[in-house]
């Protein structure tokens, strides 16, 4: 009915995702190193406690617990950060929904891009650290596998959120009690190398991207191709399904805001 | 250039309480909500250049044909034919972040307005000359006065170069000198043919702007005419 996305096609809409990106991102980190600095203090703080934690109250012996804590707390800040900024990015942007025509999706994809350019960041910092540290595994770059996989899972998942939270005004408050449940389902803090227990965690799909991260990042494991091409099925499948669904659903959106 | 046959929009409230899981959980199968009636079979047409005016009392549904023309809002029934991009003016500066630097904002509020980046910054300095804000261009929007901002959006509106204008109320804002610069440029506009429908309560803004005009009455078209005979019409209701 209305020519604009089709008359101007998909520069116009490339260009829109990379400007509500950038300015989400802008707005978070005032355009500073400064301002990324003061945004890992959060991270760096649950980082300090679940360390004195398990190391000195619980007790745990990894060798190497704390690599194994920050890539578990890195990629997992990631998952949490981009499906908030989903599911908030519809209602934040509700005036321009409402007056200007443009799709929903971008909006969303706008505030899921913008986390994925802290990713970014972050894994730099992630892997120069552990360089530093000679920590860093030769199998590394395979871990850009299972890091955009975590970041499909995460973007699919965010499309759903976001579709929620148009219809139910509580699915922040829900989501947040959902993420707790599904952080103590995923090893960020807590150690299970192998065994019955493990054999539960790779149903999860965010615990399989973190244990591929891991084995590549740091522990030079290589596991079978079946766990791999699972993982990569399943998170493709998350985004396909989660972009399907909110698709199929967006027309309505800017009247229900 | 514009044609609505029999458009009608059905809005669906929810009853308040009910837009959150917990309330859909305890208050399964007693499902309720309201219906209004926003556009009740509406039909016309806007030609290519015609500038035609809207006028109609608050909730006569006014906002909502202008969305529906803008495809943002979906038609309940009825259908809608408009030809060529359309350049939406409905909530001045809506998609302005008051956090970031007032250049930003006039990238991102054009970009959403489908202007072209690289277009965007060779225009940067004359649009904000004509906003009269230069001196800010670094600070944060929300340094900028309410009339400011306005001034601001309405500045980059009027570069998004579309064929259909739609715009709602735009010219309210500003003081005076701003409001006979922004006349000029609708003018402007007009003598180089673009097609335009146009939200106003100034009457004499819309007698000036527009060929024709629409009363709307609660949802239905209560006269299509000439400005003179229309905005009696209005006064009369």
């Amino acid at each position: 009915m209305n020519a604009l996305p089709e008359a101007r096609g998909t520069a116009r809409w490339l260009e829109l995702l990379r400007e509500l990106a950038l300015s989400d991102f802008r707005l978070k980190y005032e355009d500073s190193a400064l301002g990324y600095a003061w945004s890992m203090l959060s991270p760096l703080l649950m980082l300090a406690i679940y360390y004195l934690v398990f190391r000195h109250v619980i007790g745990v012996t990894t060798p190497g617990y704390l690599v194994y804590l920050v890539v578990g707390i890195v990629y997992w800040t990631f998952f949490q950060d981009c499906t908030f900024a989903g599911l908030n990015a519809l209602q934040g942007k509700a005036g321009v929904l409402k007056s200007i025509s443009v799709p929903p999706g971008l909006v969303v994809g706008g505030g899921v891009l913008s986390t994925f350019i802290t990713l970014g960041i972050n894994s730099a910092v992630l892997v120069a650290a552990l360089l530093a540290a000679g920590r860093l595994s030769p199998l590394a770059p395979l871990a850009l596998l299972p890091i955009a996989c975590l970041a499909l899972l995460a973007a699919g998942t965010s499309f759903l959120v976001a579709l929620a939270h148009v219809h139910f005004r509580d699915t922040g408050l829900i989501w947040g009690i959902l993420l707790q449940a599904l952080f103590w389902l995923t090893p960020v803090v807590y150690v299970v190398d192998g065994g019955p227990l493990a054999e539960v965690l790779y149903l999860n799909p965010v615990a399989r991207c973190l244990y591929l991260i891991r084995w590549f990042l740091v522990y030079s494991y290589l596991p079978a191709p079946r766990f791999i091409v699972i993982t990569v099925l399943a998170c493709a499948a998350a985004f396909v399904f989660g972009w399907a669904v909110f698709r199929g659903r967006s027309r309505l959106i800017p009247e229900l805001l | 250039m514009i044609a609505f046959r029999g458009v009608s929009k059905v809005f669906t409230i929810p009853h308040l309480r009910r837009r959150t899981v917990f309330r859909r959980l305890f208050a399964a199968g007693r499902f309720s909500y309201e219906t209004f009636p926003a556009l009740k079979g509406i039909s016309f047409e806007v030609g290519a250049g015609e500038f035609v005016g809207v006028l109609g009392r608050n909730g006569s549904g006014k906002s909502t044909l202008l969305r529906i023309a803008a495809g943002i809002y979906q038609p309940t029934t009825g259908s809608v034919r408009v030809d060529g991009p359309v350049a939406p003016v409905l909530e001045l500066g809506a998609g302005f972040n008051a956090g970031l630097p007032v250049r930003d904002n006039v990238l991102l509020y054009g970009v959403l307005l489908g202007i072209p980046r690289r277009r965007l910054l060779g225009e940067l300095p004359e649009i904000l000359d004509r906003a009269g804000v230069t001196r800010f261009a670094d600070a944060r929007l929300e340094s900028l006065s309410t009339g400011l901002r306005m001034r601001l959006a309405f500045t980059v509106a009027l570069r998004a170069d579309a064929p259909v204008s739609l715009i709602d109320e735009a010219l309210s804002v500003g003081d005076e000198d701003f409001q006979r610069r922004s006349l000029a440029e609708l003018e402007a506009l007009r003598s180089r043919g673009r097609t335009a429908l146009l939200v106003s309560h100034s009457t004499e803004l819309l007698r000036h702007l527009c060929g024709r005009i629409l009363v709307l009455q609660a949802g239905e078209v209560l006269g299509d005419g000439p400005p003179d005979a229309m905005i009696d019409l209005y006064h009369s209701q």
